[in-house]
């Protein structure tokens, strides 16, 4: 996706008015060569488009979606026009930014209302039926006035429980380091819990950890932890199994949705329910490309795994004891 | 959403216009407003407006505000009207007013303000009619220039309610003191750029609201946020004096409004004086009161000792010994506890 900061040219605006904007449009980069390709991912953007115009607080507001010229000289010529651009409005506040090392005597209740804002900006979200799926740092803003948080991109938005096939949601919409793991699964089901694991990647990169750009997290008890060598008593404990439960990789294993992100920030031992049983098969009601997954062969270890160095047996067949 | 419509062609208009009811009036627009919004409800009718709930056709049918001039009814109880030209400039000045006032809050960077989507001429079939006149005799204003451009502003759609109703609903009254604060935050937060004087063009200028009242503020359904409306209401103060310092609603004005022009009492502590008023109804209500009267006694109110200071100096009648800014009031805010 490119950004660009445009000036509104509306022939009643005087110079000194003119207001500032935010327009949006498809970054293909070396696969603009193919037009299938091209033509799939434009109809993928103009459906987040179309469900970003719904209408929701702290997301940008939609000003103006149109189609123009993509003059990009590899462009095919089927597909050089029709390239379609949305217009937000742009949003003022202050971008939120990672801590450092010296944090105020607030800094619990700043990474607190922190959460909060966002869990509220995603819960009108999904109550509405829609998840964001990510959150990029960058595109959080804390607006002053209004005394509160709000996103400044919001192109990743998608209907919730459909499976990563649905020819609406796309992948371009979303970066691998701000979103969860199920995102990239063509089988799985983008659920509230997909941002629940979003919103904890940013609540770690708020807090400085610098977040890889893969969909899993890499390593998150000692990220975790090293909050607490880096922040001491700083950050409560609360936060930190927010944190723990909100990244596990699993999104049955998981924080499942806002209203438990919210419970466990101010009741930090509020018993979080016990995972939601895997939906299977994924996102029957709609047509997928996929297989039935194969079932796994189970590990031969333990007792029942027969004697040590049959056929078959585990990568320790030739033991201390066994084999030559 | 209130009303419902039926749709007709006009003849004379040459286009299919949607007849809404709403309190036993009738009003006319197009069916396709600027050639993109589709009218498809009355939102509000205020003073001198009337916010059209919307869909835009251009950006897949989302739902936006389309606000458009009032002309009062008695200006169109009678063919050929005098006052009706005088009535119809005053209003689209007051539209061109808040259109104005809502881009200076966006270049002064106030957040939590409608976002001012559109603006655009087209025809107003409600002037043209038909219309009855006292003794019974449909009548049409068929003068061309009455009803040909008429200046409508297209807003971001706020699915809320009034802040009277919020502070009835339990979601206020849970934590209706801390939920106060947060208005009272808010409301000075949102203020206080308009009240800064800064360069415009060859001069110095800021801006009064004159009229805060909870029928100006909005709370969002989900969210539970605050929104200004009503820009219309701003005065403009410059090195001549103010203009447009004629807004104001009793009970909420401050006292000296009555005692000296509305001119020379013009001043960013009006504003202050309102905010007491506003936030000590919001306490009323709040606190499980059914009314809330603008002039309760402080004294009454079942708020901590501080509280009552801050909202005294607030309402102080004296001008000179009230709170004279709103960043004064985000500094006693800030102190509260709630």
């Amino acid at each position: 996706m490119s950004y660009a900061t445009v000036l509104d040219r509306h022939p009643d605006l005087s110079a000194a008015m003119a207001r500032r904007a935010t327009a949006c449009c498809l970054n293909f980069g070396p696969d603009c060569r193919d037009e299938w390709l091209v033509r799939e991912w434009r109809r993928q953007f103009e459906h987040a488009a179309q469900s970003l115009s719904t209408g929701f607080s702290g997301l940008p507001e939609p000003l103006d979606f149109f189609y123009t010229v993509n003059t990009a000289p590899q462009f095919p010529a089927g597909v050089i026009r029709d390239e379609p651009v949305i217009v937000f409005q742009f949003d003022t506040g202050l971008p939120a930014i990672a801590y450092g090392d010296d944090v105020s005597p607030t800094f619990a209740h700043e990474l607190t209302t922190f959460i909060l804002g966002a869990a509220t900006i995603f819960k009108s979200l999904h109550d509405a039926g829609f998840v964001l799926r990510q959150l990029p740092l960058n595109s959080v803003v804390w607006n002053r006035a209004a005394r509160r948080y709000s996103f400044r991109e919001g192109l990743g938005i998608a209907p919730i429980g459909h499976s990563n096939f649905h020819p609406r949601i796309g992948f371009p919409m979303i970066m691998p380091q701000w979103s969860a793991p199920e995102c990239f699964d063509a089988e799985a089901e983008i659920t509230p819990a997909s941002d629940v694991y979003a919103l904890g990647k940013t609540v770690l990169a708020l807090l400085g950890h610098n977040i890889p750009r893969t969909a899993v997290l890499p390593n998150v008890h000692d990220a975790v932890e090293g909050l607490e060598r880096r922040f001491g008593n700083h950050v409560p404990d609360r936060i930190r199994r927010l944190l723990l439960l909100a990244l596990h990789p699993d999104p049955h294993q998981r924080t499942r949705d806002m209203d438990q992100v919210v419970g466990m920030l101010f009741d930090g031992d509020a018993p979080v329910t016990p995972p939601t049983p895997p939906l299977f098969p994924q996102a029957s009601h709609i047509a997928t490309k996929t297989r039935p997954r194969a079932p796994q062969k189970p590990l031969r270890r333990g007792p029942s795994a027969g004697p040590r160095g049959a056929k078959g047996g585990g990568h320790d067949r030739k033991g201390p004891h066994g084999g030559a | 959403m209130q009303g419902t419509f039926r749709e007709e062609h006009d003849q004379v208009i040459d286009r299919d216009v949607r007849v809404f009811s709403h309190d036993g009036r009738e009003f006319r627009y197009p069916a396709v407003l600027g050639g993109r919004y589709e009218p498809v409800g009355i939102m509000a009718i205020g003073g001198f407006g009337i916010l059209l709930h919307a869909l835009h056709r251009r950006i897949f049918d989302r739902h936006v505000l389309i606000k458009a001039a009032l002309v009062g009814t008695h200006e169109l109880a009678r063919p050929r009207n005098a006052a009706l030209p005088e009535a119809l400039q005053e209003a689209r000045r007051r539209m061109e007013h808040e259109r104005k006032m809502l881009l200076h809050g966006r270049l002064r960077h106030v957040g939590a303000i409608p976002t001012l989507i559109d603006w655009f001429d087209d025809v107003n079939p409600t002037v043209r009619g038909p219309h009855v006149d006292p003794d019974g005799q449909p009548f049409t204003n068929d003068d061309p220039s009455l009803w040909r451009d008429s200046r409508y502003l297209v807003l971001g759609h706020i699915d809320g309610v009034q802040l009277d109703v919020h502070c009835r609903s339990d979601r206020f009254r849970r934590a209706w003191l801390a939920e106060t604060k947060v208005l009272g935050m808010y409301l000075a937060a949102t203020l206080q750029p308009f009240h800064m004087a800064k360069a415009f063009g060859n001069a110095a200028i800021h801006f009064v609201y004159q009229d805060l009242k909870p029928a100006n503020i909005i709370v969002t359904r989900v969210s539970g946020h605050y929104h200004l409306i009503d820009f219309g209401s701003f005065a403009v103060v410059g090195p001549g004096g103010p203009q447009l310092a004629d807004a104001h609603t009793e009970g909420y004005a401050a006292p000296e409004r009555g005692r000296i022009s509305l001119a020379d009492s013009c001043h960013p502590r009006i504003d202050v004086y309102s905010l007491g008023v506003v936030l000590s109804q919001a306490i009323q209500w709040g606190s499980g009161a059914d009314s809330a009267p603008v002039d309760a006694p402080i004294d009454s109110l079942p708020v901590p000792p501080e509280w009552k200071t801050f909202l005294g100096r607030c309402r102080e009648p004296a001008p000179d010994v009230r709170l004279q800014s709103m960043d004064q009031v985000l500094t006693c805010l800030g102190r509260l506890r709630a």
